[in-house]
Protein backbone atom coordinates (compact mmCIF):
# COMPACT_ATOMS: atom_id res chain seq x y z
CA UNK A 1 0.00 0.00 0.00
CA UNK A 2 3.43 2.49 0.64
CA UNK A 3 4.35 1.99 -2.82
CA UNK A 4 1.00 2.40 -4.07
CA UNK A 5 0.55 5.98 -2.29
CA UNK A 6 3.89 6.69 -3.68
CA UNK A 7 3.67 5.67 -6.94
CA UNK A 8 -0.25 7.33 -6.63
CA UNK A 9 1.05 10.74 -5.61
CA UNK A 10 3.95 10.77 -8.65
CA UNK A 11 0.96 9.84 -10.82
CA UNK A 12 -1.42 12.78 -9.92
CA UNK A 13 1.22 15.29 -10.28
CA UNK A 14 2.57 13.90 -13.10
CA UNK A 15 2.42 16.58 -15.94
CA UNK A 16 3.98 19.56 -13.30
CA UNK A 17 6.59 16.65 -12.07
CA UNK A 18 7.99 16.13 -16.48
CA UNK A 19 9.21 19.44 -16.21
CA UNK A 20 11.11 19.13 -13.02
CA UNK A 21 12.08 15.78 -14.18
CA UNK A 22 13.51 16.25 -17.22
CA UNK A 23 15.69 19.08 -16.06
CA UNK A 24 16.60 16.15 -14.22
CA UNK A 25 17.22 14.03 -16.60
CA UNK A 26 19.40 16.43 -18.13
CA UNK A 27 21.30 16.85 -14.92
CA UNK A 28 22.07 13.09 -15.21
CA UNK A 29 22.57 12.55 -18.45
CA UNK A 30 25.47 15.48 -18.97
CA UNK A 31 26.83 14.93 -15.73
CA UNK A 32 27.07 10.84 -17.06
CA UNK A 33 28.50 12.05 -20.11
CA UNK A 34 31.33 13.84 -18.50
CA UNK A 35 31.91 10.81 -16.21
CA UNK A 36 32.01 9.02 -18.98
CA UNK A 37 34.41 10.36 -21.14
CA UNK A 38 36.79 11.91 -17.77
CA UNK A 39 36.88 7.87 -16.86
CA UNK A 40 37.27 5.98 -19.95
CA UNK A 41 40.77 4.79 -19.50
CA UNK A 42 41.19 3.53 -22.97
CA UNK A 43 40.39 6.57 -24.27
CA UNK A 44 42.54 8.63 -22.46
CA UNK A 45 45.78 6.30 -22.89
CA UNK A 46 45.71 6.20 -26.43
CA UNK A 47 44.91 9.85 -26.95
CA UNK A 48 47.13 12.22 -25.06
CA UNK A 49 45.94 14.84 -27.01
CA UNK A 50 42.83 14.76 -25.10
CA UNK A 51 44.31 15.01 -22.19
CA UNK A 52 43.48 18.68 -21.43
CA UNK A 53 40.00 17.94 -22.77
CA UNK A 54 39.96 15.15 -19.92
CA UNK A 55 40.82 17.58 -17.08
CA UNK A 56 38.00 20.00 -18.21
CA UNK A 57 35.14 16.54 -17.82
CA UNK A 58 36.48 15.19 -14.57
CA UNK A 59 35.94 19.21 -13.46
CA UNK A 60 33.11 20.02 -15.27
CA UNK A 61 31.44 16.98 -13.75
CA UNK A 62 32.40 18.40 -10.51
CA UNK A 63 30.67 21.73 -11.25
CA UNK A 64 27.93 20.11 -12.62
CA UNK A 65 27.27 18.06 -9.27
CA UNK A 66 27.18 21.79 -7.77
CA UNK A 67 24.51 22.58 -10.15
CA UNK A 68 23.00 19.48 -10.09
CA UNK A 69 22.43 19.70 -6.11
CA UNK A 70 20.97 23.44 -6.50
CA UNK A 71 18.49 22.37 -8.93
CA UNK A 72 17.41 19.57 -7.25
CA UNK A 73 16.98 21.41 -4.06
CA UNK A 74 15.40 23.87 -6.40
CA UNK A 75 13.00 21.48 -8.24
CA UNK A 76 12.89 19.56 -4.91
CA UNK A 77 11.16 22.64 -2.89
CA UNK A 78 8.49 22.77 -5.99
CA UNK A 79 7.69 18.93 -5.87
CA UNK A 80 7.11 19.33 -1.85
CA UNK A 81 4.64 22.39 -2.52
CA UNK A 82 2.27 19.97 -4.95
CA UNK A 83 2.64 17.41 -2.67
CA UNK A 84 1.85 19.33 0.91
CA UNK A 85 -2.15 19.08 0.85
CA UNK A 86 -1.83 15.51 0.17
CA UNK A 87 0.30 14.83 2.91
CA UNK A 88 -1.50 16.85 5.05
CA UNK A 89 -4.19 14.73 4.34
CA UNK A 90 -2.75 11.93 5.34
CA UNK A 91 -1.80 12.98 8.62
CA UNK A 92 -5.56 14.87 9.35
CA UNK A 93 -6.02 11.08 8.63
CA UNK A 94 -3.43 9.89 11.31
CA UNK A 95 -0.26 8.94 9.49
CA UNK A 96 2.18 9.00 12.06
CA UNK A 97 5.46 11.39 11.14
CA UNK A 98 7.04 7.72 10.28
CA UNK A 99 5.07 7.10 7.98
CA UNK A 100 5.04 10.37 6.09
CA UNK A 101 8.90 10.14 5.93
CA UNK A 102 8.65 6.85 4.70
CA UNK A 103 6.28 7.71 1.56
CA UNK A 104 8.21 11.25 1.06
CA UNK A 105 11.31 8.69 0.97
CA UNK A 106 10.06 6.75 -1.19
CA UNK A 107 8.82 9.26 -3.87
CA UNK A 108 11.54 11.08 -4.02
CA UNK A 109 13.82 7.77 -4.31
CA UNK A 110 11.51 6.51 -7.21
CA UNK A 111 11.78 9.57 -9.06
CA UNK A 112 15.56 10.03 -8.35
CA UNK A 113 16.13 6.67 -9.57
CA UNK A 114 13.93 6.51 -12.98
CA UNK A 115 15.48 10.28 -13.69
CA UNK A 116 18.85 8.88 -13.48
CA UNK A 117 18.48 5.83 -14.92
CA UNK A 118 16.95 7.77 -18.19
CA UNK A 119 20.09 10.17 -17.63
CA UNK A 120 22.31 7.39 -18.46
CA UNK A 121 20.55 6.05 -21.14
CA UNK A 122 20.59 9.79 -22.62
CA UNK A 123 23.97 10.54 -21.40
CA UNK A 124 25.11 7.37 -23.07
CA UNK A 125 24.19 9.01 -26.43
CA UNK A 126 25.02 12.36 -25.52
CA UNK A 127 29.28 10.66 -24.80
CA UNK A 128 29.23 8.98 -27.89
CA UNK A 129 28.34 12.14 -30.32
CA UNK A 130 30.81 14.00 -28.28
CA UNK A 131 33.68 11.31 -28.05
CA UNK A 132 32.98 10.77 -31.55
CA UNK A 133 33.29 14.84 -32.27
CA UNK A 134 36.47 14.80 -29.93
CA UNK A 135 38.08 11.78 -31.80
CA UNK A 136 37.91 13.09 -34.92
CA UNK A 137 39.08 16.62 -33.87
CA UNK A 138 41.91 15.80 -32.52
CA UNK A 139 42.74 13.10 -34.79
CA UNK A 140 42.53 9.78 -32.72
CA UNK A 141 41.41 6.39 -33.14
CA UNK A 142 37.18 5.42 -32.03
CA UNK A 143 37.51 2.00 -31.70
CA UNK A 144 38.40 2.68 -28.25
CA UNK A 145 35.73 4.73 -26.62
CA UNK A 146 32.96 2.95 -24.89
CA UNK A 147 30.25 5.34 -24.33
CA UNK A 148 28.50 2.77 -21.91
CA UNK A 149 31.27 2.45 -19.08
CA UNK A 150 30.33 0.84 -15.97
CA UNK A 151 32.71 3.09 -13.96
CA UNK A 152 30.90 5.90 -15.05
CA UNK A 153 27.25 4.55 -14.88
CA UNK A 154 28.19 3.24 -10.93
CA UNK A 155 29.60 7.25 -10.21
CA UNK A 156 26.38 8.48 -12.18
CA UNK A 157 23.88 6.55 -10.02
CA UNK A 158 25.55 6.68 -6.23
CA UNK A 159 25.70 10.53 -6.96
CA UNK A 160 22.54 10.90 -7.66
CA UNK A 161 21.24 8.62 -5.47
CA UNK A 162 23.31 10.09 -2.27
CA UNK A 163 21.60 14.02 -3.98
CA UNK A 164 18.08 12.36 -3.84
CA UNK A 165 18.82 11.07 -0.23
CA UNK A 166 19.59 14.46 1.48
CA UNK A 167 16.54 15.94 -1.10
CA UNK A 168 14.32 13.52 0.84
CA UNK A 169 15.69 14.32 4.18
CA UNK A 170 15.18 17.82 3.81
CA UNK A 171 11.47 17.26 2.03
CA UNK A 172 10.80 15.36 5.12
CA UNK A 173 11.85 18.25 7.99
CA UNK A 174 10.63 21.03 6.05
CA UNK A 175 6.93 19.27 5.45
CA UNK A 176 6.77 18.01 9.66
CA UNK A 177 7.89 21.64 10.10
CA UNK A 178 4.82 23.07 9.20
CA UNK A 179 1.78 23.14 11.43
CA UNK A 180 -0.95 21.04 9.79
CA UNK A 181 -3.85 23.67 8.99
CA UNK A 182 -1.17 25.57 6.61
CA UNK A 183 -0.52 22.53 4.53
CA UNK A 184 -4.13 21.24 4.34
CA UNK A 185 -5.20 25.23 2.60
CA UNK A 186 -1.84 25.40 0.63
CA UNK A 187 -2.50 25.14 -2.63
CA UNK A 188 -1.78 22.53 -4.89
CA UNK A 189 0.34 24.25 -8.19
CA UNK A 190 3.22 26.59 -7.37
CA UNK A 191 3.25 29.21 -9.81
CA UNK A 192 6.45 29.04 -10.25
CA UNK A 193 6.37 25.97 -12.48
CA UNK A 194 4.21 27.40 -15.16
CA UNK A 195 7.36 28.70 -16.61
CA UNK A 196 7.07 31.41 -19.44
CA UNK A 197 8.14 30.81 -23.24
CA UNK A 198 10.41 33.66 -22.75
CA UNK A 199 12.20 32.44 -20.03
CA UNK A 200 13.28 28.93 -22.27
CA UNK A 201 14.12 31.12 -24.89
CA UNK A 202 16.64 33.40 -22.52
CA UNK A 203 17.99 30.56 -21.49
CA UNK A 204 18.48 28.60 -24.66
CA UNK A 205 20.46 32.00 -25.93
CA UNK A 206 21.95 32.47 -22.93
CA UNK A 207 23.11 28.37 -23.24
CA UNK A 208 24.52 28.57 -26.81
CA UNK A 209 26.37 32.09 -26.17
CA UNK A 210 27.96 30.59 -23.41
CA UNK A 211 28.78 27.26 -25.14
CA UNK A 212 30.07 29.22 -27.52
CA UNK A 213 32.69 31.34 -25.38
CA UNK A 214 33.89 28.01 -23.73
CA UNK A 215 34.65 26.46 -26.71
CA UNK A 216 36.88 29.87 -28.00
CA UNK A 217 38.14 30.21 -24.58
CA UNK A 218 39.18 26.58 -24.92
CA UNK A 219 40.72 27.23 -28.35
CA UNK A 220 42.31 31.18 -27.97
CA UNK A 221 43.49 31.39 -24.36
CA UNK A 222 45.39 28.43 -22.92
CA UNK A 223 45.31 27.94 -19.46
CA UNK A 224 43.03 30.91 -18.50
CA UNK A 225 40.85 29.49 -21.39
CA UNK A 226 40.55 25.87 -19.88
CA UNK A 227 39.00 27.25 -16.56
CA UNK A 228 36.76 29.65 -18.29
CA UNK A 229 35.57 27.00 -20.59
CA UNK A 230 35.12 24.84 -17.81
CA UNK A 231 32.46 27.16 -16.52
CA UNK A 232 31.03 27.99 -19.63
CA UNK A 233 30.83 24.58 -21.22
CA UNK A 234 28.86 23.52 -17.85
CA UNK A 235 26.44 25.99 -17.60
CA UNK A 236 25.65 26.37 -21.31
CA UNK A 237 24.95 22.59 -21.94
CA UNK A 238 22.78 22.38 -19.03
CA UNK A 239 20.88 25.55 -20.10
CA UNK A 240 20.42 24.37 -23.74
CA UNK A 241 19.39 21.12 -22.88
CA UNK A 242 17.10 22.12 -20.23
CA UNK A 243 15.30 24.58 -22.80
CA UNK A 244 15.26 22.21 -25.22
CA UNK A 245 13.39 19.47 -22.85
CA UNK A 246 10.81 21.90 -21.50
CA UNK A 247 10.23 23.24 -24.74
CA UNK A 248 9.30 19.88 -26.19
CA UNK A 249 7.15 18.66 -23.57
CA UNK A 250 5.46 21.91 -23.60
CA UNK A 251 4.76 21.12 -27.39
CA UNK A 252 3.47 17.65 -26.31
CA UNK A 253 1.46 19.40 -23.13
CA UNK A 254 -0.40 21.60 -25.72
CA UNK A 255 -0.90 18.73 -28.19
CA UNK A 256 -2.31 17.18 -26.07
CA UNK A 257 -4.89 20.19 -24.07
CA UNK A 258 -5.59 21.22 -28.06
CA UNK A 259 -7.24 17.86 -28.93
CA UNK A 260 -8.92 17.22 -25.24
CA UNK A 261 -10.65 20.66 -26.41
CA UNK A 262 -11.22 19.60 -30.09
CA UNK A 263 -12.81 16.70 -28.41
CA UNK A 264 -15.15 18.64 -26.32
CA UNK A 265 -16.19 20.99 -28.64
CA UNK A 266 -17.18 18.04 -31.08
CA UNK A 267 -19.30 16.22 -28.41
CA UNK A 268 -20.77 19.38 -27.60
CA UNK B 1 -25.09 10.92 30.93
CA UNK B 2 -21.17 10.35 29.16
CA UNK B 3 -19.39 13.14 28.13
CA UNK B 4 -18.18 12.34 24.61
CA UNK B 5 -16.41 16.01 24.37
CA UNK B 6 -16.06 18.23 27.06
CA UNK B 7 -14.74 22.00 26.28
CA UNK B 8 -13.59 24.05 29.17
CA UNK B 9 -12.26 27.79 28.76
CA UNK B 10 -11.12 27.54 25.74
CA UNK B 11 -9.29 30.54 24.31
CA UNK B 12 -7.56 31.28 21.20
CA UNK B 13 -5.67 33.75 19.64
CA UNK B 14 -4.24 34.71 16.44
CA UNK B 15 -1.15 36.39 15.52
CA UNK B 16 2.58 35.98 16.66
CA UNK B 17 4.76 38.42 18.61
CA UNK B 18 5.31 40.85 16.14
CA UNK B 19 1.59 40.76 14.94
CA UNK B 20 -1.53 42.15 15.85
CA UNK B 21 -2.85 39.25 17.76
CA UNK B 22 -6.91 39.14 17.59
CA UNK B 23 -8.83 36.59 20.36
CA UNK B 24 -11.17 34.33 18.39
CA UNK B 25 -12.45 32.25 21.03
CA UNK B 26 -12.41 34.11 24.67
CA UNK B 27 -12.86 30.99 26.98
CA UNK B 28 -15.39 29.00 25.60
CA UNK B 29 -16.91 25.93 27.50
CA UNK B 30 -19.68 23.35 26.57
CA UNK B 31 -20.10 19.52 26.23
CA UNK B 32 -21.64 16.95 24.07
CA UNK B 33 -22.50 13.86 25.45
CA UNK B 34 -22.55 10.68 23.88
CA UNK B 35 -24.89 9.82 20.92
CA UNK B 36 -25.97 13.27 20.54
CA UNK B 37 -26.37 15.74 17.44
CA UNK B 38 -24.64 18.97 18.15
CA UNK B 39 -25.06 22.15 16.03
CA UNK B 40 -23.12 24.92 16.14
CA UNK B 41 -24.21 28.37 14.69
CA UNK B 42 -22.82 31.98 14.13
CA UNK B 43 -22.00 34.84 12.24
CA UNK B 44 -19.22 34.45 9.54
CA UNK B 45 -15.88 35.15 11.72
CA UNK B 46 -17.89 34.01 15.32
CA UNK B 47 -14.66 31.67 15.44
CA UNK B 48 -17.04 28.43 14.52
CA UNK B 49 -13.85 26.55 12.05
CA UNK B 50 -11.37 27.70 14.53
CA UNK B 51 -13.72 25.87 17.14
CA UNK B 52 -14.14 22.92 15.60
CA UNK B 53 -10.14 23.04 14.21
CA UNK B 54 -9.22 22.93 17.57
CA UNK B 55 -11.47 20.18 18.76
CA UNK B 56 -10.23 18.03 15.78
CA UNK B 57 -6.66 18.53 17.24
CA UNK B 58 -5.51 20.29 13.78
CA UNK B 59 -5.45 23.42 15.75
CA UNK B 60 -3.93 24.03 19.56
CA UNK B 61 -5.67 26.41 22.10
CA UNK B 62 -4.20 29.03 23.52
CA UNK B 63 -5.72 27.94 26.69
CA UNK B 64 -8.04 25.65 28.38
CA UNK B 65 -8.83 22.35 28.13
CA UNK B 66 -10.48 19.68 25.49
CA UNK B 67 -11.56 16.17 26.43
CA UNK B 68 -12.49 13.87 23.86
CA UNK B 69 -13.69 10.01 25.30
CA UNK B 70 -12.07 10.84 28.20
CA UNK B 71 -8.54 12.29 26.82
CA UNK B 72 -6.88 15.35 27.41
CA UNK B 73 -6.33 16.29 23.66
CA UNK B 74 -4.49 19.31 24.29
CA UNK B 75 -1.32 17.72 25.34
CA UNK B 76 -1.19 14.84 22.75
CA UNK B 77 1.60 15.44 20.73
CA UNK B 78 3.68 12.91 18.09
CA UNK B 79 2.57 9.77 17.77
CA UNK B 80 -0.34 9.94 20.28
CA UNK B 81 -1.87 12.59 18.27
CA UNK B 82 -1.85 9.92 15.48
CA UNK B 83 -3.61 7.10 16.96
CA UNK B 84 -6.11 9.99 18.15
CA UNK B 85 -7.27 11.41 14.89
CA UNK B 86 -7.03 7.83 13.42
CA UNK B 87 -9.34 6.35 16.05
CA UNK B 88 -11.09 8.71 17.69
CA UNK B 89 -12.25 11.35 15.37
CA UNK B 90 -13.81 11.71 11.91
CA UNK B 91 -14.43 14.96 9.71
CA UNK B 92 -15.83 16.42 7.06
CA UNK B 93 -15.42 19.35 5.12
CA UNK B 94 -17.36 21.60 3.02
CA UNK B 95 -14.39 20.56 0.09
CA UNK B 96 -14.91 16.81 0.85
CA UNK B 97 -11.29 16.59 0.94
CA UNK B 98 -10.52 13.43 -1.31
CA UNK B 99 -7.44 12.34 -3.00
CA UNK B 100 -8.52 12.61 -6.64
CA UNK B 101 -5.93 9.85 -7.74
CA UNK B 102 -7.51 7.36 -5.69
CA UNK B 103 -10.94 6.01 -5.90
CA UNK B 104 -13.37 6.00 -3.61
CA UNK B 105 -12.47 2.42 -2.57
CA UNK B 106 -9.07 3.55 -1.90
CA UNK B 107 -10.30 6.47 -0.09
CA UNK B 108 -12.27 5.41 2.54
CA UNK B 109 -9.68 2.67 3.14
CA UNK B 110 -6.86 5.28 3.86
CA UNK B 111 -6.85 5.82 7.59
CA UNK B 112 -7.02 2.11 8.20
CA UNK B 113 -3.94 1.17 5.69
CA UNK B 114 -1.84 4.71 7.34
CA UNK B 115 -2.36 2.80 10.07
CA UNK B 116 -0.99 -0.45 8.64
CA UNK B 117 -4.26 -2.14 9.35
CA UNK B 118 -4.60 -5.53 7.66
CA UNK B 119 -6.00 -6.17 4.24
CA UNK B 120 -9.04 -8.23 5.19
CA UNK B 121 -9.84 -6.46 8.03
CA UNK B 122 -9.90 -2.90 5.61
CA UNK B 123 -12.18 -4.61 2.66
CA UNK B 124 -14.32 -6.06 5.81
CA UNK B 125 -14.58 -2.47 7.15
CA UNK B 126 -14.68 -0.32 3.51
CA UNK B 127 -17.57 -3.12 2.99
CA UNK B 128 -19.75 -2.61 6.06
CA UNK B 129 -19.09 1.28 5.76
CA UNK B 130 -20.36 1.51 1.97
CA UNK B 131 -23.06 -0.19 2.47
CA UNK B 132 -24.44 1.84 5.52
CA UNK B 133 -24.05 5.01 3.09
CA UNK B 134 -25.23 3.35 0.25
CA UNK B 135 -22.40 3.81 -2.14
CA UNK B 136 -21.60 0.72 -2.43
CA UNK B 137 -21.92 0.82 -6.88
CA UNK B 138 -19.48 3.80 -6.83
CA UNK B 139 -16.70 2.11 -4.43
CA UNK B 140 -14.31 1.66 -8.01
CA UNK B 141 -15.12 5.35 -9.57
CA UNK B 142 -12.70 8.38 -9.08
CA UNK B 143 -13.71 11.91 -7.46
CA UNK B 144 -13.72 13.22 -10.33
CA UNK B 145 -16.39 10.81 -11.56
CA UNK B 146 -19.12 11.23 -9.01
CA UNK B 147 -21.36 14.08 -7.90
CA UNK B 148 -20.60 16.12 -5.29
CA UNK B 149 -23.27 14.31 -2.70
CA UNK B 150 -21.53 11.01 -3.87
CA UNK B 151 -18.06 12.46 -2.68
CA UNK B 152 -19.54 13.80 -0.03
CA UNK B 153 -21.07 10.28 1.33
CA UNK B 154 -17.57 8.72 0.32
CA UNK B 155 -15.92 11.58 2.68
CA UNK B 156 -18.16 10.69 5.17
CA UNK B 157 -17.45 6.85 4.60
CA UNK B 158 -13.61 7.61 5.25
CA UNK B 159 -14.64 9.45 8.39
CA UNK B 160 -16.68 7.11 9.72
CA UNK B 161 -14.65 3.72 8.72
CA UNK B 162 -12.59 3.42 12.17
CA UNK B 163 -15.46 3.83 14.01
CA UNK B 164 -14.65 7.23 15.50
CA UNK B 165 -15.68 8.44 18.89
CA UNK B 166 -17.29 11.76 17.43
CA UNK B 167 -18.14 13.13 13.48
CA UNK B 168 -16.98 16.41 13.41
CA UNK B 169 -18.64 18.59 10.22
CA UNK B 170 -17.71 22.31 9.26
CA UNK B 171 -20.18 23.12 6.80
CA UNK B 172 -20.42 19.14 5.06
CA UNK B 173 -23.61 20.34 2.69
CA UNK B 174 -21.90 23.69 1.59
CA UNK B 175 -20.87 22.64 -1.50
CA UNK B 176 -24.13 21.08 -2.32
CA UNK B 177 -27.52 21.72 -4.07
CA UNK B 178 -30.35 21.26 -1.79
CA UNK B 179 -31.37 17.70 -2.86
CA UNK B 180 -27.76 16.16 -1.98
CA UNK B 181 -27.87 18.28 1.17
CA UNK B 182 -31.06 17.08 2.13
CA UNK B 183 -29.88 13.36 1.28
CA UNK B 184 -26.46 13.81 3.47
CA UNK B 185 -28.22 15.22 6.45
CA UNK B 186 -31.33 12.53 6.30
CA UNK B 187 -27.94 10.30 6.58
CA UNK B 188 -26.36 11.89 9.33
CA UNK B 189 -29.67 12.16 11.32
CA UNK B 190 -30.28 8.28 10.46
CA UNK B 191 -26.25 7.44 11.72
CA UNK B 192 -27.02 9.25 14.84
CA UNK B 193 -30.43 7.56 15.65
CA UNK B 194 -29.61 4.05 15.10
CA UNK B 195 -25.82 3.59 15.37
CA UNK B 196 -25.39 6.57 18.02
CA UNK B 197 -22.73 8.62 16.44
CA UNK B 198 -22.13 11.13 18.20
CA UNK B 199 -22.17 14.38 15.51
CA UNK B 200 -20.75 18.10 16.25
CA UNK B 201 -21.74 20.02 13.38
CA UNK B 202 -20.83 23.52 12.19
CA UNK B 203 -22.76 25.52 9.96
CA UNK B 204 -24.66 28.75 9.55
CA UNK B 205 -27.50 27.24 7.62
CA UNK B 206 -30.66 27.30 9.36
CA UNK B 207 -32.08 24.11 7.73
CA UNK B 208 -28.87 22.07 8.25
CA UNK B 209 -28.75 23.06 11.91
CA UNK B 210 -32.50 21.98 11.96
CA UNK B 211 -31.66 18.34 12.07
CA UNK B 212 -29.60 18.66 15.59
CA UNK B 213 -30.75 18.10 18.72
CA UNK B 214 -29.40 21.03 20.12
CA UNK B 215 -27.60 24.10 18.60
CA UNK B 216 -25.00 25.96 20.39
CA UNK B 217 -25.00 29.49 19.12
CA UNK B 218 -21.50 30.59 19.30
CA UNK B 219 -20.76 35.02 19.24
CA UNK B 220 -18.02 37.00 20.04
CA UNK B 221 -16.21 33.70 21.15
CA UNK B 222 -18.02 32.36 23.42
CA UNK B 223 -21.79 30.52 23.99
CA UNK B 224 -24.25 32.89 23.97
CA UNK B 225 -26.99 31.28 23.67
CA UNK B 226 -28.61 27.32 23.10
CA UNK B 227 -31.53 25.36 21.71
CA UNK B 228 -33.02 22.40 22.31
CA UNK B 229 -35.41 20.30 19.75
CA UNK B 230 -37.01 18.54 22.30
CA UNK B 231 -40.13 17.04 21.29
CA UNK B 232 -40.42 19.32 18.59
CA UNK B 233 -40.55 18.11 14.60
CA UNK B 234 -38.27 19.28 12.33
CA UNK B 235 -39.82 22.48 10.64
CA UNK B 236 -41.13 23.41 14.09
CA UNK B 237 -37.61 23.99 15.24
CA UNK B 238 -36.69 25.53 12.07
CA UNK B 239 -38.71 28.27 12.60
CA UNK B 240 -37.67 28.68 16.16
CA UNK B 241 -34.18 28.62 14.83
CA UNK B 242 -35.16 31.21 12.45
CA UNK B 243 -36.40 33.26 15.68
CA UNK B 244 -33.60 32.84 18.11
CA UNK B 245 -31.28 33.68 14.90
CA UNK B 246 -33.35 36.95 13.98
CA UNK B 247 -33.35 38.06 17.99
CA UNK B 248 -30.01 37.45 17.89
CA UNK B 249 -28.69 39.42 14.90
CA UNK B 250 -29.46 42.75 16.56
N1 LIG C 1 -5.02 31.82 10.76
C1 LIG C 1 -5.61 32.94 11.22
N2 LIG C 1 -4.87 34.03 11.53
C2 LIG C 1 -5.45 35.15 12.01
N3 LIG C 1 -6.77 35.29 12.22
C3 LIG C 1 -7.57 34.25 11.92
C4 LIG C 1 -7.03 33.03 11.40
N4 LIG C 1 -8.05 32.15 11.19
C5 LIG C 1 -9.16 32.82 11.56
N5 LIG C 1 -8.88 34.07 12.00
C6 LIG C 1 -9.85 35.05 12.51
O1 LIG C 1 -10.56 34.47 13.58
C7 LIG C 1 -11.93 34.80 13.50
C8 LIG C 1 -12.77 33.55 13.50
O2 LIG C 1 -12.55 32.85 12.29
P1 LIG C 1 -13.29 31.50 11.91
O3 LIG C 1 -12.73 30.99 10.64
O4 LIG C 1 -13.23 30.59 13.09
O5 LIG C 1 -14.77 32.00 11.70
P2 LIG C 1 -16.07 31.18 11.25
O6 LIG C 1 -17.04 31.34 12.34
O7 LIG C 1 -15.70 29.81 10.87
O8 LIG C 1 -16.54 32.00 10.00
P3 LIG C 1 -17.25 31.49 8.65
O9 LIG C 1 -18.69 31.33 8.94
O10 LIG C 1 -17.01 32.62 7.70
O11 LIG C 1 -16.59 30.23 8.23
C9 LIG C 1 -12.10 35.67 12.27
O12 LIG C 1 -12.13 37.03 12.66
C10 LIG C 1 -10.88 35.39 11.47
O13 LIG C 1 -10.51 36.53 10.73
MG1 LIG D 1 -15.73 28.69 8.99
Amino acid sequence: MLIKLALNGIKSRWKDYLVLFSGLVIASAIFYMFEALATNQNFIKQNTTIGAAVIIFQLGSILLAIITLVYILYANSFLMTMRQRTYATYMMLGAKSGKIGQLIFMETLIIGIVATLLGIVVGTGLAYGVGTLLMQRMGGTIHNFQPLYPLAIFITLAFFMVLFLIAAIINRRQLLKQPILKLLHSSNTPTAIKHRPVVWLIEAIVGVLLLATGYWAMIHLGVLGLVLALITIVLGSYFVFNALAIWVLSLLRNAKLASKGLNKFTIA
Amino acid sequence: MDNIVTVNQVTKTYGGQNEKSYQALKGISFDVQKGEFVGIMGASGSGKTTLLNILSTLDTASSGQVTIDNQEITQLKGNELADFRAKEIGFIFQDFNLLENLTARENIALPLSLQNVAAAKINAAVSKIAQRLAITEILDSYPTQISGGQKQRVAAARALVSEPAILFGDEPTGALDSKSARDLLETMDDLNKNDQVSILLVTHDPFSASYCQRILFIKDGVISTQLQRGNQDRPTFYQEILTTLGTFEQ
